[in-house]
């Protein structure tokens, strides 16, 4: 074996995953090569940092936790647990899944930028006069008030 | 398990007892949180007694056993479910009360998980079996649903990726 065909092998080898024939020929290979014992010692030494993470320790209470669940779940006929409430039946994904096609589709289809409309622009422009709607609501009884005006000096 | 497949609540207690406090161990280097690392591993044995009378003990208990975590701990990865959870369940920064909490030792912790979260599942999970969970390679194989030599393949990606990530930053030894 050469150093291409032995470095992807180490770890497995530190590991004693390699059986024989390979296991023999990567120590072989080992023996004569310097630079592969470098690899194999700054893997070895990756592989014990890793051991040395020290592991997470159960609660006290998770025993007591998990019958509690137990006799919960035994009630309800082990039906659902609590990671079963993330996960919906089919009906509800598919019927969920095509309202968001629907939706995204109605989204899609709207215009983004569309051109605004010439007598909302005028709407926008003016909206000061809205403070005085009750007087521009009667507008066309102004435009006659001459004559109205008239009517009363008759 | 036999006797739990035939509904015997006191071997499936036993069960519980012998392997609970190691799965924890396990699922915790998923999460590294403790809190949400419990929560999966009580779904786990409710889906271990739930599809009890499915074991076939062709395989070793603890080869199934560790397939269902592995499958439990990766799908609430995906969803990403348990970040929430772990806001609700109240350890938002994700510290695990540790044996020996000295700075350095979570510091490498904080490291390892960081790198080993930016792995393809595949080679992140090979790893944590091998590492944190004891399992062998052919075990590991039988749970990944892959060939041994492509475990092989993936465990010593994941260890050179972690190699290198530890030497970038001086973690390495």
């Amino acid at each position: 074996m050469n150093c291409k065909e032995v470095k992807p092998e180490l770890v497995a080898y530190l590991d004693g995953e390699l059986e024989d024939p390979v296991r023999s020929q990567v120590e072989a290979h080992l023996q004569s090569c310097a630079d592969c014992r470098a690899e194999r010692d700054v893997l070895a030494a990756t592989l014990k940092s890793v051991a040395s993470l020290p592991a997470t320790r159960p609660s006290p209470n998770l025993a007591e936790q998990f019958w509690a669940r137990f006799q919960e779940a035994r009630r309800r006929g082990f039906k659902a647990g609590f990671l079963a409430l993330f996960k919906w039946p089919r009906p509800v994904w598919v019927g969920a899944a095509a309202t968001a096609c629907l939706l995204a589709a109605v989204l899609l289809a709207l215009p983004r930028d569309r051109p605004a409309d010439p007598a909302e622009k005028t709407i926008a422009g003016h909206m000061d006069l809205f403070a005085d709607y009750e007087a521009i609501k009667n507008l066309d009884i102004l435009e006659d008030l001459e004559y109205i005006q008239a009517l009363d000096e008759v | 398990m036999l006797r739990v497949r035939e509904g015997d609540e006191a071997a499936f207690r036993e069960l519980f007892k012998r392997h609970a406090a190691a799965l924890v161990g396990f699922v915790d280097r998923f999460f590294y949180n403790r809190a949400v690392s419990e929560e999966v591993v009580q779904e786990v044995f409710l889906k271990v007694y739930r599809a009890r009378k499915k074991y076939q003990p062709k395989s070793k208990f603890t080869t199934w056993l560790y397939t269902i975590a592995t499958r439990a701990s990766l799908n609430e990865l995906r969803r990403g479910v348990f970040k929430q959870k772990r806001r609700e369940l109240g350890e938002g920064d994700g510290a695990t009360p540790a044996v020996d909490d000295e700075v350095a030792g979570r510091r490498l912790r904080d490291r390892v998980a960081k790198i080993l979260a930016g792995l393809p599942e595949n080679q992140r999970a090979a790893f944590l079996l091998v590492r944190f969970g004891g399992r062998s390679y052919g075990e590991v194989a039988q749970i990944l649903g892959l060939s041994e030599s492509a475990v092989k393949s993936q465990i010593f990606r994941a260890t050179d990726s972690v190699r290198r990530g530890l030497e970038e930053d001086g973690s390495g030894k």
